[in-house]
């Protein structure tokens, strides 16, 4: 019995020290005028749908839950961002040609149409922020719109 | 939500990972002689599950099954089960590229002399380098084997020779997009003090006005002109031409719809690349040249201080090691790599991408893969566009043209005084 509580206490102290190392989730300033939103105006209606199922971690300008800072859970959401952002960023569309934008777009397109993303377990965490299929093939549609590029049949 | 879906990107995502920092090499490898791409595994494929015992044993080859067993073998579509065949649906992020139509009219007159200025070394301080010196045409754009160019005065550059191959398809120019068209970009090296040293747009021109030739071009060239002679022109001439080199190579027939185009081992090459998520930024019709990217996403990209990318240009924070994502056309003909030249082989480009960018130690059979992929990007050089007109493929002794030169300068700046 006492070695099932020395391994709890070690456990627990462990858990502990872990807390110390604290995520970096490269929240640095955002430049307004390289947002999505500045570059693409993208309208109300595809905006919100963006902002909510998108932007805790393919921005800059998500807002990180409590449990983001507590380890081990910030580490699975600290590479989430990290992977997120290298992907898509809503916040440095600058960065993008108008041929990328569009290719960055149709695949956020694909990624939803396949429920890919958001990804499963977020949705429970975050209620309401899977996006409902009305408003994926609005998204598709205006997707598909955006200048530039080939003609992607198969998202029709 | 579609819960076979989800299962199904869940399958490959633990497959995928499993595979990837399996502990034991030999079950990986054994998975992926058996399928190509560990995607295929399916419950029924009893001849991978053979070889992954004989190496591994039997423990491994009972956990990749439990979790095929567990996400639903249904979620495997054919596409995925015919390993070294890649669904258009997964291509959509690319496009094709063509041979580029015939120039007509003046265009064809422009292009004639960018391709002449291009090769013409008397465009440098000391008449010693064209723009065909670090950027050889015959060698797929690059200065082949140097991390660096060295300019005029033997002082190296800065980074390393981009191609100039297909860079008309780039959004902007140089590795850190400081030039925002192919034209604009043509007079920076041109007035560089480290690359051809010209002291400024007076001495180009002054150049060109002490040759016949050029004067005739020019005036052909830009008829509707006056003074056609003007930096505009020469770097416009010099895009003209550029916008010409373009390389369609297998990978075009293939995206058009030959599927033969391509080897299977190219095709298992592709299936890494994509999985592997190289696509997220070398995708579109140049497989790059669309955006920039942070260099060194996973892990800090060594040596930042020296250079630390659109930052020096920007002095954003949000622009730290952001670099223009460079084109893969012609990849493998290119190097060394990287915009400090420092890698010498692709493979080990590709390793330390994979490393880098995507989070992920890619084995040396997936490397090898996608160099495989790599290789069909390659297309051929366009050996009659590229002839260089015998007047420029020489330059004169550096001292007489700086004699005419400065002769005609100072005759030009009289004879505008005295306009005043």
């Amino acid at each position: 019995m006492r070695w099932i509580i020395w391994i709890c206490g070690l456990l627990i102290v462990g858990l502990l020290a872990m807390q110390f190392r604290r995520p970096n989730y490269d929240l640095a300033p955002v430049n307004a005028t390289a947002t999505f939103d500045a570059r693409v105006h993208p309208g109300s209606g595809i905006g919100n749908t963006l902002h909510q199922s998108c932007y805790s971690c393919h921005s800059a300008q998500g807002e990180i839950p409590w449990y983001g800072h507590v380890w081990p859970a910030s580490e699975l959401m600290q590479n989430d961002v990290r992977a997120g952002r290298a992907r898509l960023d809503f916040s440095n569309w600058s960065n993008l040609s108008p041929e990328m934008s569009r290719i960055r777009l149709l695949d956020a397109c694909r990624a939803m149409r396949e429920s890919e993303m958001p990804l499963w377990y977020y949705r429970p965490m975050h209620p309401g922020s899977a996006p409902k299929p009305a408003e994926v093939d609005a998204f598709c549609a205006w997707a598909q719109s955006q200048p530039s590029g080939q003609e992607v049949a198969f998202l029709r | 939500m579609n819960i076979e879906k989800v299962f199904a990107v869940t399958r490959r995502r633990w497959i995928g990972a499993f595979t990837q920092y399996a502990l034991v090499p030999e079950a990986r490898a054994a998975l992926q002689k058996a399928g190509g791409a560990v995607e295929s595994t399916a419950c029924s494929s009893s001849g991978w599950l053979k070889s992954a015992q004989k190496r591994a044993g039997i423990l491994t080859a009972v956990l990749a099954c439990t979790l095929t067993m567990l996400t639903g073998c249904r979620g495997v579509s054919e596409d995925e089960q015919a390993s070294h065949e890649i669904s258009p649906q997964q291509l959509f992020m690319f496009s094709p590229l063509t041979d580029p139509a015939p120039a007509t009219g003046v265009a064809v007159l422009r292009v004639n002399l960018g391709r002449r200025l291009y090769y013409d070394r008397h465009l440098s301080e000391n008449a010693s380098i064209s723009c065909n010196s670090c950027h050889d045409l015959a060698n797929y754009g690059v200065d082949p084997g140097k991390a660096v160019s060295t300019g005029h005065n033997k002082l190296p550059g800065g980074r390393n020779s981009p191609t100039v191959y297909n860079a008309g398809l780039q959004f902007v120019q140089f590795w850190d997009g400081r030039a925002a068209t192919l034209a604009a970009q043509a007079s920076g090296p041109m007035m560089n003090p480290v690359e051809m040293g010209m002291s400024g747009p007076d001495a180009v021109l002054a150049y060109i006005h002490s040759n016949p030739a050029y004067m005739r071009q020019f005036k052909e060239a830009y008829p509707a002109l006056k003074d056609p002679v003007v930096m505009d022109n020469v770097t416009d001439a010099i895009a003209a031409f550029e916008d010409g080199l373009l390389t369609p190579a297998r990978w075009d027939k293939y995206l058009a719809g030959n599927v033969n185009a391509l080897s299977n081992e190219e095709k298992k090459g592709l299936r890494v690349y994509l999985d592997a998520g190289c696509a997220a930024c070398h995708a579109g019709k140049g497989l790059g040249g669309n955006s920039y990217q942070k260099l060194g996403v996973y892990r800090d990209w060594p040596d930042q201080q020296k250079d630390p990318g659109r930052f020096t240009l920007t002095s954003e924070a949000r622009d730290r090691m952001y670099f223009k994502v460079p084109l893969l056309r012609n990849v493998d003909r290119t190097g060394p790599w990287f915009h400090d030249g420092h890698v010498q082989t692709i493979q080990e480009a590709v390793r330390l991408m994979g490393e880098y960018q995507t989070g992920r130690k890619l084995s040396d059979a997936d490397v090898n893969l996608i160099v495989s992929f790599l290789h069909s990007l390659t297309g051929d050089i366009p050996q009659q566009y590229i002839q260089a007109p015998s007047d420029t493929a020489s330059a004169p002794e550096a001292g007489d043209r700086h004699g005419r030169w400065h002769k005609i300068h100072h005759a030009m700046q009289s004879s505008a005084q005295e306009g005043e």
